[in-house]
């Protein structure tokens, strides 16, 4: 009997190993990008705190002003702080975390291993390229997306190896449901290639200058429909993604509601889309499009908060696990402040919030909610929870993730609470008028001196969070020491009843006889067999049928100005402009004024003869890209033409020494600007490029050919006026050359800003 | 026509397009069921993935 009894039981486990296949886990792709992860972080939120300094004043109001380095301007490391953290720290995470959770949910190694140290090495190549080029000042200006075109070619590369790799292995998974984390994953691809694609169409005007085919008015649409969906598909879905598979693992119990989640996923895909307008609440765009951002701002609120009660109830009755668990502590507090940001932004949506949140500091304190507790703090959670996984040990030290918890923590609190006083304090004095209606306060030295605390708040804060970070690194790598790699976990699993192969699939459908209809029926039914296949049809045919019916359209609408008197820059207002972007002057100083009266009375009102200073869109259609901006840490200067005309030589002291006329601003100097002579020898090449297809801006031949002596003759005209302003200023020296300096073209860039709509001739 | 309508047209073409991927997907998630069994799915996630003898990895 007992002899009987165990033969069948080996008969059974022979036939429960027969149906099993023997596969591998790839943990080394993970592994990789887990460390890149924390690296680069540590990296960009080192940066972030540099910066953070520098707003404190370091380098113009104290500290040596030897700190002025060129490449160390708050211009150019404002966009290298941005992209670490939005695309190397964060990027990194979400690879890391698709690649560990992915062949986990589909039971399947990933499809090419190839492809996965492709994107792993080409991430980290881009990276690199970016450290470099921007603060050398090579950069588009538009924010989240400086990166020039040979870099850009090179994301749109790397993503599709990305979003490749994801789709092959869901081919050949051996789970047949496709649990919800994915979806966000395959969003988060289609997405952003979309984002990426559309808002990098730019013509090069050489191996690093490109300009922009949008132009003023259309390119701050397509900039911010990128910026907030970016928001919405590389630092929200993929996150989710994350939560919905890494919360419940970590919890050790099932996601609270799984119909609630898929009703998550599906709301924000439908509806993230539609609320980018909302960046651009009274400026020129057409007051319709700014009202349908807001109405999809506001509906967003509602899935967002169903999505935040899903991850937080999936702790039902394992609260008590918070207490001594380090992974779920970052979890409870990321999911918290996602459900924070996202009630704070549709709010911050709103026109009357939104003019008194828009270009202060309160974006900032927003934005930083969201990055360093939702997104950070997501990512921290699953470092800790999967280093330990990967090298089969335990965390090394729970006291010292605890000990980054409550730094980390307390550094969000005093980071963003600083910036709320900051956005407070700006809204209030920028928004005050006294009893006669005069703007109360005209000086905007006196507004600036004012957030020199919280300011300082802000750097204590991103401190404790980089310190954080550190002891991230540490706990992460003696985890890593006492353990052991498991470079290929094996692991078995029951194969996916198979679909027949391909061939034979298209072989019976090319033998389908009958009359034509019926031919085309059988490869239709082809078509949606593979699912995958139609969606990938279906989008890139939509995306490039759409850009190639409507981009003639935007072509013919930027040919014809729409305001007679503005004319496209000259030959050296235009290389102003160009070192204007390379400095990033754009990082602090808003080129719109919007339609509020607070905006024109303190912008241009006085100067306009009569009519309101607000920008018109028509004043716009010669500037790719658009310099709108979108903080204003400096006054707005889309009307400096007009209000420094009067003081002849200030430009010039200011960008000296921004001290001399400015007495406590924290911009810094550019003396560089006033020791290089401006490169033109590319300039015709420029100019060519702007006045050829698809962008044809009205430059003459004439002009082209002589761009260098039109700029000279302009440059010799600056230079006499500088000349007699400032002879007898004992502050200041004025170089014998200067009509050959870059600063020459910026103060002529400078002097040109919104003079075109009054002019006479 | 006017710069503001075509780069609505632009952008709204780009957002269709995402929107018709989605429907796309979402009627493939239906028809191929998908959506049939929703209490599972979860649990199983949470199952970490039987070990296999290392005889057997050679397999793999």
């Amino acid at each position: 009997m007992a002899e009987a009894a165990s033969d069948a039981a080996v008969h059974h486990e022979e036939d429960h190993k027969a149906v099993l296949d023997t596969f591998s886990y790839d943990n080394r792709l993970p592994m990789w990008f887990a460390w890149a992860t924390i690296i680069w972080g540590i990296v960009g939120m080192l940066v972030g705190v540099i910066i953070a300094v520098q707003m404190t004043g370091l380098g113009s109001t104290w500290g040596p002003k030897v700190l002025n380095q060129e490449w160390l301007g708050f211009g150019r490391l404002r966009p290298l702080h941005t992209n670490a953290v939005i695309f190397a720290f964060t990027g990194n995470a979400i690879f890391a975390g698709v690649y560990y959770a992915l062949q986990r949910l589909l039971k399947a190694r990933l499809w090419c291993d190839g492809l996965g140290w492709f994107h792993f090495w080409g991430w980290q190549l881009i990276i690199v390229a970016a450290a470099v080029t921007l603060p050398l000042g090579i950069s588009t200006s538009k924010e989240y997306a400086e990166l020039e075109w040979p870099i850009d070619i090179a994301i749109a590369a790397v993503w599709v190896a990305f979003g490749a790799n994801m789709i092959g292995t869901i081919f050949k998974r051996r789970e047949r449901h496709l649990y919800v984390a994915i979806w966000f994953f395959l969003a988060t691809f289609l997405g952003i290639a979309m984002l990426h694609i559309v808002n990098s169409l730019a013509v090069p005007a050489g191996i690093l200058k490109s300009y922009s085919v949008f132009a003023g008015q259309q390119d701050a649409l397509v900039q911010w429909w990128y910026g907030h969906n970016a928001v919405a598909f590389f630092l929200t879905t993929p996150i989710l993604g994350l939560m919905y598979y890494y919360l419940p693992k970590a919890a050790g119990r099932p996601v609270f509601s799984y119909r609630l989640s898929i009703v998550h996923f599906w709301s924000l895909v439908f509806i993230y889309i539609w609320a980018g307008p909302h960046h651009l609440l009274h400026t020129s765009l057409p007051v319709w499009a700014q009202a349908v951002g807001t109405v999809f701002s506001i509906i967003l609120w509602a899935p967002s908060w169903g999505g935040m009660v899903n991850g937080l109830l999936t702790l039902r009755g394992a609260f008590d696990k918070v207490r001594t668990d380090p992974v779920l502590k970052f979890y409870v507090l990321s999911v918290t402040f996602y459900g924070m940001s996202t009630f704070e932004g549709p709010m911050m949506s709103l026109r009357e919030v939104n003019a008194l949140t828009h270009n202060t500091d309160w974006t900032i304190g927003h934005v930083h909610a969201g990055a360093l507790g939702w997104v950070g703090f997501m990512c921290f959670g699953m470092l800790y929870w999967m280093i330990p996984k990967l090298y089969r040990t335990k965390l090394k030290s729970v006291p010292m993730a605890d000990l980054h918890f409550w730094m980390a923590s307390l550094g969000i609190v005093l980071y963003v609470i600083s910036m709320y006083a900051a956005g407070a304090i700006q809204a209030a004095m920028w928004f005050k008028f006294d009893a006669s209606g005069i703007l109360a306060y005209p000086d905007w030295m006196a507004i600036l001196r004012e957030l020199v605390w919280p300011y300082i708040g802000r750097a204590v804060g991103g401190l404790l969070y980089l310190t954080g970070a550190v002891l991230c690194l540490w706990n992460l790598i003696a985890t890593a020491k006492q353990g052991q790699p498991v470079e290929d976990e094996t692991v078995q699993a029951p194969p996916l009843a198979r679909e027949k192969p391909v061939h034979q699939v298209v072989g019976e459908a090319a033998a389908v006889k009958g009359n034509v209809f019926d031919r085309m029926t059988a490869f239709h039914s082809l078509v949606e067999r593979w699912p995958f296949a139609l969606i990938i049809t279906a989008s890139i045919s939509l995306v490039i049928g759409g850009a190639f019916e409507i981009i003639p359209n935007l072509v013919q609408g930027s040919l014809t100005p729409r305001i007679e008197t503005v004319k496209p820059y000259t030959p050296l207002e235009l290389h102003g402009r160009d070192l204007y972007i390379r400095e990033g002057c754009n990082s602090c100083h808003t080129q719109m004024v919007r339609t509020l009266r607070a905006d024109t009375a303190r912008f241009g009102d006085a100067h306009m003869g009569g009519v309101p200073a607000y920008t018109r869109a028509g004043e716009d259609i010669y500037d790719r890209p658009f310099l709108w901006g979108s903080k204003r840490t400096g006054p707005d200067l889309d009307r400096e033409g007009l209000i420094k005309n009067n003081l002849p030589g200030w430009h010039y002291r200011h960008m000296l020494d921004p001290q001399l006329t400015s007495a406590g601003s924290i911009m810094p100097g550019y003396p560089h600007l006033y020791d290089y002579a401006s490169d033109l020898s590319d300039l015709q090449a420029r100019m060519s490029t702007l006045a050829g297809a698809p962008m044809y801006t009205p430059y003459s031949e004439a002009e082209i050919t002589n761009a260098e002596a039109l700029a000279a003759e302009q440059a010799a005209e600056v230079a006499g006026r500088l000349r007699k302003a400032l002879s007898g200023n004992a502050e200041v020296t004025v170089p014998d050359d200067l009509e050959d300096k870059e600063i020459v073209a910026m103060i002529a860039y400078l002097e040109r800003l919104g003079t075109d709509l009054t002019r006479e001739d | 026509m006017g710069d503001a309508v075509s780069i609505y047209l632009l952008v709204v073409a780009v957002g269709l397009g995402l929107f018709a991927v989605a429907i796309g997907g979402l009627v493939w998630l239906v028809r191929t069921g998908q959506l049939e069994d929703l209490d599972t799915p979860p649990l199983r996630m949470l199952h970490d993935d039987c070990p296999a003898t290392p005889k057997e990895s050679q397999h793999g």
